[in-house]
């Protein structure tokens, strides 16, 4: 005999019974309520402009849409469409920037926690974020503003005057363009820079590198100083681990420095991922070999963040051996970052090795420069001593 | 009573289906661990891969039905026990082999990824076992020439008791995995054998030796269980590795550096002054003058070195896991002060019968991700542990979170955190560091953490002046504060609702939708109220309720007692238990039942459900001697079990058809209940819901299968 079935009719008496108990429990089920009930966040959608929208620049009319040419992610963007930074749009044909003056982190942070050690140390930052970002790392540390739009995020109305207000009145000597990727409010961080340096204010800018050369020589004319991370030296691991490429980012090394802007580069050490010492040999060498020798190098020690948890941290150990294959190389300026309390915080002189700052976290304990000068053999080094 | 069953059945079936019932629960639980070390250990992620067990173990069974149409049944059998031998083995050598070269090497697997890669890896050895339960009761009745579908499902749950029993009394305290799937595919491997010797050619008895030859050899030559961890600790060289019953504890070398796992989670690295100092100075530096220190967890990164800075009088360190304390005193020197009292048991356990009070509770557990976890972040924990504080005492705890700004997902679990101490302390701070600690007190709590040390002149390496600028971080936690919903919910014991913050956050880094597996399971129950007769209904439904509630009442045993493992494995068993002899008791005792057995099973079901909050507030209310309070559960656990043993019993006797088909049809709906039972009360209602509410809805849906089987009581044909 055929199984028995259940008719339509029993089966609309059950979903109703079903509905009954649902509504009988709605009350309790605020978030499931919330979930459907519209849009989070601002409530309005990302293809729309807003009052922190401004038009991009940089960027083509192609065929295939609008051609963003900010960075080497080249995003073309038909009507509509955001860019892979999730700061851009197509709206109307043309390219529009949604972070511009809207930043939705803004602290003052010690000049050091960029890093930057031979640039006015001891001065504070004033920093500003949007979200957004060009590149993916697995172990962001930022990743609740990186990874998502600035119509997600919790803002800030703060346009490029009143930033430069706010320094003043907190008494920053800089701003720092930082958290996220600046790249991604590049405007905003472009017209803010213009005035502040009218202003007498610093401009530094804390990022991936992962820019094209037109926008960022631009740039560079009111930059002082700039923190790159170079997060490895390896094209895969760059595709695997952040979904970037290297080239740009060693392009961008070149100009700035060529464009004379104060250069300090960070290399995040990850084990199993970016702890191979030849690799770090490598690095050391192109950088030599490209003139950056005087700049100074952070090794920094991970912790297990965002995506990439099931790793160690980074083994002191294999800090110290980086810093000893980029002072072997030549590097001038080599330092170990996250690591409270180490001896490689210290800055030693290139030429007498002997110690001319003395740091501990963000504080200068002892300091052996006169007017840029090793005090001991005279020797100039290489930084941004006083504004 | 239960050997009258066995009378029909010959020993060498009964044999196989002991073992069937035994090597799928010691697998059941010896992978679900495994896939919980190598992806992640949330309620989401356990939902997951219990509905992929159950529905594929039902899939298995549904197909098993075409054995029917085979010749050579045992032969089919036979196949069955030898991969049931193998399959569990090479299940999790792969699971780990290919846990970094698939997914990058350390990163979080997103949950669409967990759901493909733990349905492909369970795919083999689920259909294969659910295909021998039809296999088995197939041949069985077919020699019997009677239907003993009700005795396979009995005994298979008594040789699930068995395996329960193994497992939790022995096999945890002293083996690794892949010893005791190991030692199951050598008693896979003699069942098989008994079979082949018996009714198969000798044949078989040469495909066993060759399956011994290519698969036991190796893996009793070769530590598997070494080489596979290799695979998962990348470039680390394994100092320690323990399976032990609460999670793998492995420590690794590399350069000069110790690192502490804990289900492959970093626990901690050694030189790590930062999150030492950040979870002890915070909250030490706001009392004048600290006396006495609850620890719980995170000793082994040197916390207590740090607590002892303050001239403590003794520090009561509380850890459920006591290899972790092992490990801390062979590879620290964290636990060698005299002043350190080391206490392994459940921190819940013991702050209700902890014989002093402190000045100082120090909570270093892992962010609330699942049921058990949020125990130690609810309203009732506060206030019991505020019970047991001098007044003007200082709590702390932390949670992981973005460095420079919280985004929603965090804000929402920093909300619940922060309402939740509030409810039991006048103050609540935060301090922003590596991660965000909450301090709560009735004192007034200060944020010039760097002066207060400098004041004190305890001597850190990180928490002082150097570090921090006492300035900087007031700002930064005045706008964390700001970000705070202050009319956020009160996470409870009975309400949840941290956890489920904590899943979704979880999710967010995948951009992933909580909601995409409750539509799926929505999908599956519109097609089964559609497509199911009315005792699939009711079996469906009763599997529904049978995992629901035993989910319920293992989460509330914790809540209301106290995590102890083998209580906990205890009420598991009895659960089996009960369906054993709730199936075997309806075989003797109702050999012919009708649909009103049927529908008064549903109603049964259903009181049960709905008068069990009654229970659950009785025992937390006035119940105080742990003797009552085991008890009770116990008899809770049985009762339920044996309800939904006798409704698998009756449904499989009025259901129509072949052997073959109504075992496969009965077996495979009653998993399909219990794993959208599983996902859906775990990972949505109870967070949403609350406990009592579950149990009351669970209690309705069994009436509502209840009334559709009345309606249809008159259509119904018995056979």
């Amino acid at each position: 005999m055929e199984p028995r079935m259940l008719s339509k009719r029993d089966f609309i008496k059950c979903s109703l019974f079903g509905a009954c108990g649902l509504v009988a429990g709605a009350h309790q089920l605020g978030p499931f309520v919330d979930f459907f009930g519209g849009e989070r966040g601002s409530g309005i959608s990302r293809d729309e402009l807003w009052k922190w929208s401004k038009e991009a620049l940089f960027y083509a009319k192609t065929p295939r849409g609008l051609k963003c040419l900010k960075c080497p992610n080249g995003c073309v963007l038909e009507e509509g469409q955001t860019g892979q930074c999730r700061n851009r749009v197509n709206y109307k044909s043309k390219m529009y920037s949604i972070a511009y003056g809207n930043p939705c982190a803004v602290h003052i942070d010690p000049i050091e926690k960029k890093p930057f050690f031979h640039f006015l140390p001891s001065t504070r930052a004033y920093s500003i974020a949007t979200a957004g970002c060009n590149l993916a790392c697995l172990n962001c540390q930022n990743w609740d503003i990186s990874q998502v739009s600035p119509k997600e995020t919790e803002n800030y109305d703060l346009m490029p005057a009143l930033v430069v207000e706010e320094c003043l009145n907190s008494r920053c000597e800089s701003i720092a363009y930082t958290y996220s990727e600046p790249t991604t409010f590049y405007e905003y961080a472009y017209d803010t820079a213009k005035l502040a340096r009218a202003k007498h204010i610093k401009n530094v800018w804390k990022s991936n590198g992962y820019i094209n050369e037109e926008p960022l020589r631009a740039l560079c004319k009111y930059l002082d100083a700039a923190n790159i991370d170079l997060k490895s030296f390896d094209d895969d691991i760059y595709v695997k681990l952040n979904g970037g490429r290297l080239a740009p980012v060693l392009r961008a090394l070149k100009i700035f420095h060529e464009e004379h802007v104060w250069l300090e580069i960070t290399n995040l050490i990850i084990p199993r991922w970016t702890d191979n010492l030849d690799m770090i040999q490598k690095m050391c060498e192109w950088l030599v070999e490209n003139g950056l020798r005087d700049y100074p190098l952070h090794f920094s020690r991970f912790n297990p963040l965002y995506k990439l948890y099931q790793l160690p941290m980074t083994p002191v150990s294999i800090l110290e051996k980086a810093r000893e294959i980029a002072v072997k190389t030549g590097i001038r300026y080599a330092y170990v970052g996250n690591v409270p309390g180490h001896w490689a915080e210290h800055t030693f002189c290139h030429k007498c090795g002997k110690m001319i700052v003395e740091r501990r976290g963000f504080r200068i304990l002892s300091n052996h420069l006169e007017h840029g000068k090793c005090k001991f053999c005279s020797e100039t080094i290489p930084g941004v001593w006083s504004s | 009573m239960v050997t009258g069953n066995a009378q029909h059945i010959e020993w060498r079936f009964l044999l196989a289906i002991l073992a069937l019932g035994l090597t799928s629960l010691i697998t059941q639980i010896i992978l679900l661990r495994e896939f919980l070390a190598v992806f992640y250990g949330n309620e989401l992620v356990i939902g997951i891969i219990l509905g992929n067990w159950m529905i594929l173990t039902g899939v298995g069974s549904y197909f098993g039905r075409f054995a029917d149409r085979s010749q050579g049944r045992v032969t089919l059998l036979f196949a069955c026990i030898t991969l049931l031998a193998v399959l569990p083995v090479v299940t999790v050598f792969f699971l780990r082999l290919l846990r970094n070269i698939v997914f990058p090497v350390g990163s979080m697997i997103g949950i669409v990824e967990i759901l493909y890669s733990s349905f492909v890896l369970l795919l083999p050895y689920c259909l294969v076992s659910g295909g021998a339960f039809t296999l088995l009761a197939s041949v069985i009745s077919a020699r019997q020439g009677t239907n003993l579908i009700t005795s396979v499902y009995g005994w298979e749950a008594v040789g699930s008791v068995a395996g329960g029993l193994m497992l939790n009394l022995v096999m945890v305290w002293y083996l690794n995995a892949f010893q005791i799937l190991i030692f199951m595919m050598v008693f896979n491997i003699v069942v098989a054998l008994a079979l082949a010797v018996a009714y198969l050619g000798v044949r078989a008895r040469y495909l066993l030796a060759l399956v011994s030859l290519v698969f036991l050899a190796p893996a009793l030559l070769f530590n598997l269980d070494e080489l596979t961890r290799g695979f998962l600790f990348v470039d680390q060289e394994i100092a320690y590795a323990k399976d032990t019953p609460y999670g793998s504890v492995v420590v690794t070398k590399q350069a000069n550096q110790l690192n502490f796992f804990e289900n492959n989670i970093l626990l901690c690295s050694t030189d790590d002054v930062t999150t030492s100092e950040e979870a002890v100075h915070y909250a030490m530096i706001q009392h004048p003058n600290p006396r006495t220190v609850l620890l719980v967890s995170g000793a082994i990164s040197g916390a207590t070195q740090e607590i002892v800075k303050y001239n403590v009088e003794g520090i009561d360190y509380v850890e459920l896991n006591p290899w972790l304390i092992d490990v801390a005193r062979k590879y620290t020197a964290t636990l060698s002060n005299e002043k350190v009292h080391v206490i392994a048991e459940d921190a819940r356990l013991y702050v209700r019968r902890a014989p002093r009070k402190y000045d100082i509770a120090l909570i270093n557990v892992p962010a609330p991700s699942t049921a058990q976890l949020n125990r130690y972040y609810t309203a009732e924990f506060f206030a019991e542990l505020k019970e047991k504080l001098n007044p003007g005492a200082v709590v702390s705890l932390g949670l992981l979170s973005a460095t420079d700004y919280s985004g929603e997902g965090a804000r929402e679990i920093n909300s619940v955190v922060y309402a939740t101490l509030k409810s039991a302390f006048k103050n609540v701070l935060i301090v922003p560091g590596l991660k965000t600690y909450f301090l709560a007190s009735d004192r007034l709590l200060r944020i010039d953490v760097a002066a207060l040390i400098e004041a004190r002149g305890i001597r850190t390496t990180y928490v002082n002046q150097y570090y921090l600028d006492d300035r900087i971080l007031q700002q930064r936690s005045a706008l964390i504060e700001k970000s705070i919903n202050k009319g956020a919910m009160v996470n409870t014991d009975f309400t949840p609702i941290s956890y489920y913050r904590q899943v979704a956050y979880w999710l967010s880094f995948f951009k992933s939708n909580y909601w995409i597996l409750i539509l799926v399971c929505m999908v599956a129950l519109a097609f089964a109220a559609i497509n199911f007769n009315v005792i699939s209904i009711g079996m469906f439904t009763g599997g529904f309720a049978a995992s629901s509630i035993e989910i319920l009442l293992l989460i509330s045993f914790q809540i209301i007692y106290g995590y102890v493992y083998q209580i906990v494995g205890i009420i598991i068993t009895i659960f089996m238990a009960g369906l054993a002899l709730g199936s075997l008791w309806s075989r003797k005792r109702l050999p012919h039942p009708n649909i009103r057995h049927y529908i008064a099973v549903q109603f049964a079901i259903g009181v049960y459900s709905a008068l069990l909050p009654l229970w659950l507030i009785l025992l937390r209310n006035v119940a105080t001697s742990p003797f009552v309070v085991h008890s009770i559960f116990f008899v809770l656990t049985l009762g339920i079990a044996v309800v939904i043993g006798i409704e698998f019993s009756v449904a499989s006797q009025l259901r129509q058809g072949t052997v073959t088909l109504v075992a496969s049809e009965i077996y495979s709906i009653d998993l399909m209940g219990s794993a959208i039972g599983a996902v859906i009360v775990t990972a949505y209602l109870m967070p949403m819901m609350g406990i009592m509410n579950v149990s009351m809805l669970v209690g309705l849906l069994s009436f509502i299968s209840g009334t559709v089987l009345i309606i249809k009581r008159k259509k119904f044909v018995p056979y």
